[in-house]
């Protein structure tokens, strides 16, 4: 019984420092982000306090943009995620329901372009971008960002349709469905799950990309986390406050949103690092 | 459906496709080109054959940014696997708000770096955060991340680590979750204690799962750029440099785009590099499935 | 209702030759089963009729019209899968008129003939539950549903009822024959099972590997097995077979085991060229009477309720099935001998597996 007790307090201990580690970084961010700004820092810290707004009406207030900012990270991820979901739907039944030495070396291919580091191509997509008139845009940030995750999303959506039952299919096909009535009445709707846990990767990475956002974005496609960091380089003294909001606003929906989707988050990653 | 089915697979997998080939591919490839010629703004660019990695290998920075990544990585990879690996044995059994925990420990995945960088921040601004307060008062010293570059690397260190923990947890716990417990129980019955039971059963099982994640983190790892920029941009004195950071301060403070580039090539061979055992092993099974 | 006639047709996967010059031929209405073991390619013929499987010779033709280049889904032909293929994610209601919605048919007729099918299979109740919520008969029951509001000009079915349990089966099996005599749809029916191709056909073809061994109505091919093959596979507890050896010569020819016991078989004209033939006789056709001409010993005795199955040792490579009454009691190495009618034998040719007529 020794053991097993020696176990279980390893067990526990490991746990709690864990969760700890994990969690007092975003608990005391989002926690002062409510103190008035002379608690910020004072020592001992004050971990019971009166909670104010203070910061947050300072910082709409002093960086308007901030919120114009949240508005371009929202469209730019709702547009790369739903840019990802059609691509690597369509990329993935290929993969899964046909085969051939094109389609096999294609998948190859796909795996290994996503072990390039992305920061390398901004080099080369720097002028190439800037001619196409495409610097500063939503649109290419959205490109990028889907680019950057179409190969972990069509694997993972290969395995999930990999266990549609083709019989399924075959089923339609003789009750009359073409190839696209398969594909979006069997498939789709058997393949819900699949599509979240392949998104929510590209949902999580554009919301908080920070590189591409610096490199191709100056103005009207600027996004949170850019902003953000401007927030943190002009920091003098009382400013914490106003930067410890920003990073709540910018933090919590996402925030949320892992916390919501952390089962698919699970089996995507699973299905996408080890299968594939 | 016969006769189309080549042209119709060539279809649907043609988006993707394009995005990778345009946007990652292409660019990837071109990088090989541009590293061979002197190239920056409104100029046109002129071969100047391995001039680039001539200055790139004479450059005390590069050397330094090299070994700075080189360092760095390892720490990050083999403390998160260490971390992740105990963190995810600890969570292989039921019990009362397991799944409370769990979201806590994958909740720094939602972390943006820039928070991230904020939030450390936060904890070791020199002279006022809390943890370096605790570190003068216990160990009579403080991490003086801006101005030791020791410090600085530990500082990224451990923000990578931070951020990074959820991606190995994640895998290494659901490969944990797929031993069977009859075989661990089968090895308990034949007399084998906790810690062989780790060894022999749990370790053989998540063997793969534990390569995959090393693999996948040692590549993600080598990309490090925005921690290290946020937090002090490779200072002080570019003593912190890292390759992500060297690359982007050749092409976008000084418009070198030839030495970016072959930096930029020089990070693809490095990650090609860690991937090639893995991917010859994927390209085998894959011609076998067929 | 449609007739259907293969001619010729070949489908290979690869190297390996799943159908070689398959012909056949299906009246109106009439209810054909295919029936093989495993891997004879029943199913793949079946896949060619439905246009899942392209075959590369040959041709099929419904009502005097070549089907062999038209698409899967324009065949209008209704398939009940083995794993019953509903669509976890539609009502019964809705997978019974998955096709008739992708024809645009009008939602009143749907209705009207959804109504009519969920009617005839008593699945009323079921109409809104998920394949899911449904038991194994339940869901054969939608897959029918499914084919049936089609209307259409074939009915397919891929070995319907081996997901189900035996007793299932049973009743299944019983329901389907009612249905197809209330409907008289044109029907090809796939299974392994000699017993479900025995109750339910107008007319059997047997499979084995890749040909047709034979064709007829069930009687047919349990009396007049035409080899070795459909001798066998037909009769369930299968046939017995004895190898028999031609010893002696002209008016002293006679027939021995190879334990040496004389088998007379006056009815049989046996050619010179012949050495070895094999006696097959259906367990039902032997009985243990004193004084028959095989003698062995008991070895297992299995009691069924309504008969009994009684294990011979001849010899060696020889165990016989006997069916005794149901109250008979042997015990295991008791010696025993067998007899039977001439009219219960059959005799083929060892070589060419072919039967020997009288």
């Amino acid at each position: 019984m020794d053991d097993r007790n020696l176990l279980s307090a390893g067990r526990w201990l490991i746990l709690t420092i864990g969760v700890l580690w994990s969690a007092f970084p975003i608990f005391m961010v989002v926690s002062s982000s409510f103190k008035p700004p002379l608690d910020i820092f004072a020592v001992p810290p004050k971990f019971i306090f009166e909670p104010t707004i203070e910061n947050y009406i300072l910082l709409f207030q002093e960086w308007p943009e901030f919120v114009k900012a949240l508005g371009n990270s929202l469209i730019i991820t709702a547009g790369a995620t739903v840019l990802t979901a059609v691509t690597s739907l369509l990329a993935g039944y290929a993969y899964s329901r046909f085969h051939s030495r094109l389609l096999t070396l294609s998948a190859f291919f796909m795996i290994l372009v996503r072990m390039l580091p992305p920061i390398v191509v901004t080099i080369p997509l720097f002028p190439a971008i800037s001619a196409l008139r495409l610097s500063d845009t939503h649109a290419i940030l959205i490109l990028l960002y889907a680019a950057f995750f179409v190969s972990l999303a069509t694997w993972i959506l290969k395995t999930f349709i990999d266990q549609i039952p083709r019989e399924l299919e075959e089923a339609a096909e003789v009750e009359g469905a073409s190839v696209w009535q398969r594909l979006f009445k069997v498939v789709l709707p058997l393949s819900i799950h699949g599509t979240i846990a392949a998104c929510v990767f590209v949902v999580i990475f554009s919301w908080n990309e920070y590189v591409f956002a610096l490199i191709f974005t100056s103005n009207t496609a600027r996004t949170a986390p850019l902003v953000l960091s401007e927030i943190a380089g002009s920091v003098e003294g009382v400013q914490w406050g106003v930067l410890f909001a920003a990073a709540t606003v910018q933090l919590f929906p996402i925030l949320i949103f892992v916390l919501v989707v952390q089962k698919f988050i699970v089996t995507g990653l699973t299905a996408g690092a080890v299968k594939g | 459906m016969f006769d189309d089915r080549k042209w119709l697979s060539l279809f649907l997998i043609s988006p993707v496709n394009t995005l990778l080939i345009l946007l990652i591919a292409g660019p990837s490839i071109y990088i090989v080109w541009l590293s061979l010629h002197q190239s920056t703004f409104g100029a046109d660019s002129v071969f100047i054959g391995f001039d680039n990695y001539v200055r790139l290998f004479s450059d005390s920075i590069f050397w330094r940014a090299t070994f700075n990544t080189f360092i760095v990585v390892n720490v990050i990879v083999y403390a998160e696997l260490a971390l992740a690996l105990m963190l995810a044995l600890a969570l292989n059994t039921n019990f009362w708000g397991k799944g409370l925990v769990f979201s806590i420990l994958i909740a720094p995945y939602a972390v943006s770096q820039v928070s991230a960088v904020v939030m450390w921040r936060y904890l070791l601004e020199p002279d006022i955060g809390m943890f370096n307060l605790l570190l003068q008062n216990f160990v009579g010293a403080q991490l003086n991340w801006i101005r030791n570059p020791v410090h600085g690397l530990s500082l990224i260190s451990i923000l990578s680590i931070w951020i990074h923990l959820p991606f190995t947890l994640i895998i290494l716990y659901s490969a944990i979750s797929t031993v069977p417990l009859d075989l661990k129980d089968a090895a308990r019955v034949e007399g084998a204690s906790e810690w062989q039971v780790f060894r022999k059963v749990t370790m053989r099982f998540i063997a793969p799962a534990v390569l995959v994640a090393m693999m996948f983190r040692y590549i993600f790892a080598t990309r490090l750029f925005a921690e290290v920029w946020l937090l002090n941009e490779g200072g002080p004195a570019r003593l912190t440099e890292v390759l992500g950071t060297y690359l982007f301060r050749a092409a976008f403070r000084y418009h070198d785009f030839g030495a970016a580039a072959a930096t930029g090539l020089a990070m693809q061979l490095l990650a090609l590099l860690v991937a090639s055992f893995y991917l010859y092993k994927l390209y085998k099974r894959m011609q076998s499935d067929g | 209702m449609s007739t259907l006639q293969i001619k010729g047709l070949c489908k290979s996967f690869g190297d390996v030759d799943a159908l070689i010059e398959i012909d056949l031929m299906v009246r109106d209405g009439e209810f054909i089963v295919l029936v093989g073991p495993s891997g004879c390619g029943k199913s793949t013929l079946l896949r060619c009729i439905a246009g899942l499987e392209k075959h590369q010779a040959g041709d099929i033709v419904v009502d005097g019209k070549s089907i062999t280049n038209v698409q899967t889904r324009d065949r209008n032909v209704a398939m009940v899968f083995q794993s019953y293929a509903l669509f976890p994610h539609l009502t019964v209601t809705e997978n019974i008129a998955f096709g008739l919605r992708l024809r645009r048919i009008d939602p009143g007729a749907i209705e009207e003939k959804v109504n009519y099918a969920t009617e005839m299979l008593s699945l009323k109740e079921l109409v809104d539950r998920y394949p899911r919520e449904l038991s194994g008969g339940q869901r054969q029951r939608v897959a029918m549903g499914r084919a049936i509001v089609r209307d259409p000009m074939l009915f397919l079915f891929d070995e319907p009822l081996s997901n189900l349990d035996a007793k299932l089966r049973v009743q299944m099996r019983t329901e389907i024959k009612a249905l197809r005599q209330r409907l008289g749809i044109t029907s090809i029916y796939v299974t392994h099972d000699q017993d479900e191709a025995m109750t339910l056909a107008d007319r059997i073809f047997i499979l084995n590997n890749g040909r047709i061994e034979q064709t007829g109505t069930p009687m047919e091919l349990y009396d007049e097995p035409a080899n070795l093959f459909v001798a066998g596979f037909m009769g369930s507890p299968p046939m017995n077979f004895i190898e028999l050896h031609r010893k002696g010569e002209g008016s002293h020819t006679q027939l021995e085991t190879s334990g040496g016991q004389r088998v007379p078989l006056p009815q049989f004209d046996i050619s010179s060229d012949m050495q070895t033939v094999v006696l097959g006789v259906r367990p039902e056709g032997f009985r243990i009477a004193e004084n028959g001409p095989l003698r062995g010993e008991v070895e297992v005795v299995e009691p069924k309720g309504n008969e009994t199955l009684v294990f011979v040792r001849l010899d060696e490579s020889h165990l016989l099935c006997v069916v005794a009454g149901k109250r008979a009691v042997f015990q295991p190495n008791d010696s025993v001998s067998i007899a039977f009618d001439d009219s219960e034998t059959h005799l083929f040719d060892s070589k060419t597996g072919l039967k020997i007529t009288h």
